[in-house]
């Protein structure tokens, strides 16, 4: 689809034409359903997620000024739906929100990781693929969204500014903060303890 | 250990590829110095590469669930979403400080990986504009030409061998639908783990156009998309001469030393890069050409395909493309 078939049918839909919005779901929901997947991390919340996403795009698809890519749009209603979900989750189970603090409450340094960090063989990097998706799962919502849409769904600083209403310099330091915190939860899962193979290096 | 927080978080710009040129050049050069902050750099480099990344289909409910939603109107109670802000000027970023891929030799057959930063992969012609900083020398600088007799135009079919598909006749479908046949490789840059540079893959993560893969190997010219180990369409991809010229652009002109393989054991080594073109081979006709690069402060060294390494000192930008390509090729007898 290029950009102005999808403006055309963005138009349309905003007409009212649930035929062309049918196309623009077709067309995202893989990506708008595995950012939900990976947000709330289970099969039936993210469904129930994304649908509630499509809703929100159909009911709210005239404020999509075509200047964004209409998926990076459709991210934002996503994250948000996932977020405000995942916040009443947090509040029920907590009585709190949890929300990932910009402050540097975390002190100035950095646990470095150690060089299972660094994989050598194969199945060390599944290993540690592994661990890191498991990982992920722990991480306070905020972090998660914005580590998620940053690695998996490649947006640009910018993108991730619309996306997650934030300013570009936040989305620099969360960022940051996201990957030092996943970097802690990595350093303590006891299920990921390989041995750090020796740093060799052969003849390229 | 207790690292400067604001070389942590340059390492996350820079990773991304959202960092500045002269950020990008500050935290290598601080990476040479502080064996800490090398490794951590690797650290989050290796974590980032492992994120998870294969896309699971939507289920089948979900589409008739919202057009249904939708047809009994009972989307309309909702509670109005926060105000879009208005969107601004898209803009798909390019890597500050980009470098390029990487490849091998054909008898090593090792890959390296690609980060997943930022714009491993672009649709020249549409996705891909460059930072500000870059247009701006880009004007002052306009890139030269390569009209060296080895290097194939990329947008000619008929210089490639014929028994590799060009990049207009690639076969892929693209999942986007709207992106354009031709595929270039901006150039991202990477300290290189010296453990990374033996035996593992280095995989392109998906972006974009390649989502529906779950990496990419590059190597002798072509990118294979491998899905969970199986490996799906292989294309002869090229370089864009775009890309190229920010290769050759970064080379410099410099001196070709002798080949010191010491230089091999300094850390952290800089940068794979990857080069394919068609290299004349004597009566022959033509031949892929792979050239990795590695780069360790002022010094680049260079392989191609399987000619012995060429040290190369370098200095100064911007180089021109034949002399090097020349002293290049001379060096190892083409």
């Amino acid at each position: 689809m290029t950009r102005e078939d999808e403006k055309r049918l963005v138009e349309k839909a905003s007409g009212g034409d649930a035929a062309a919005f049918e196309t623009l779901v077709a067309e995202n929901q893989t990506r708008v359903y595995n950012l939900a997947l990976r947000l709330v991390g289970n099969e039936q919340d993210a469904l129930d997620m994304s649908q509630e996403a499509f809703i929100k795009a159909f009911t709210y698809i005239g404020s999509f000024r075509g200047e964004s890519r209409f998926s990076v749009w459709l991210y934002r209603l996503t994250t948000n739906v996932c977020l405000d979900f995942l916040r009443s989750q947090s509040r029920r189970a907590h009585g709190s929100l949890t929300q990932a603090g910009d402050e540097d409450e975390e002190g100035r340094e950095l646990e470095i990781p150690d060089e299972r960090f660094t994989p050598q063989s194969m199945a060390e990097r599944r290993e540690l693929r592994e661990a890191v998706r498991r990982n992920l799962e722990k991480l306070p919502p905020d972090y998660k969204a914005i580590l998620i849409l940053r690695e998996i769904e490649a947006l640009s600083y910018e993108e991730l500014a619309e996306t997650l209403d934030l300013q570009q310099g936040t989305v620099k330091s969360r960022l940051f903060r996201a990957r030092k915190k996943l970097c802690q939860v990595l350093l303590s899962d006891r299920n990921f303890s390989y041995e750090p193979s020796s740093n060799t290096r052969e003849e390229v | 250990m207790a690292c400067h927080t604001e070389e942590l978080e340059l390492m996350s710009a820079v990773l991304d590829g959202e960092a500045t040129k002269d950020e990008t050049a500050a935290l290598y050069a601080h990476l040479e110095t502080c064996e800490d902050c090398a490794r951590a750099f690797r650290a989050l480099k290796s974590i980032s590469d492992a994120m998870p990344e294969n896309l699971v289909p939507a289920p089948e409910a979900l589409l008739p669930g919202v057009m249904s939603a939708i047809a009994a109107n009972g989307a309309q109670s909702e509670k109005a979403p926060t105000p879009i802000r208005k969107p601004r000027v898209w803009g798909y970023v390019a890597a500050a400080a980009c470098l390029a891929l990487t490849v091998f030799s054909a008898s090593h057959f090792g890959f390296f990986d690609f980060l997943n930063y930022g714009n491993d992969v672009v649709y020249s012609t549409q996705l891909y504009s460059t930072s500000a900083a870059e247009a701006e020398s880009a004007a002052e600088a306009p890139l030269p030409t390569y009209d060296v007799t080895p290097a194939p135009s990329v947008s000619s079919d008929a210089q490639y061998p014929s028994s590799t598909p060009s990049v207009q006749q690639e076969p892929q479908a693209s999942p986007e639908g709207d992106a354009k046949d031709e595929v270039s490789f901006s150039v991202s840059t990477e300290i290189l783990n010296n453990k990374y540079v033996s035996n593992s893959a280095f995989m392109l993560s998906e972006t974009d156009r390649l989502k529906a893969a779950a990496s990419v190997a590059f190597y002798d010219g072509e990118y294979i998309f491998d899905r969970e180990g199986e490996r799906v369409a292989p294309v002869l991809e090229n370089l864009s001469e775009a890309d190229r010229s920010r290769l050759f652009e970064f080379l410099e002109s410099g001196t070709i030393l002798e080949y010191d393989e010491s230089i091999m054991e300094e850390l952290p080594v800089y940068c794979s890069f990857l080069f394919t073109g068609v290299a004349k081979t004597q009566g022959e006709g033509t031949e892929d050409l792979a050239v990795t690069v590695w780069m360790y402060g002022s010094h680049v060294l260079f392989r191609l395909s399987s000619q012995p390494p060429i040290l190369y000192e370098t200095d100064a930008f911007p180089i021109d493309f034949e002399d090097f390509a020349e002293s290049l090729l001379g060096a190892v007898g083409l």
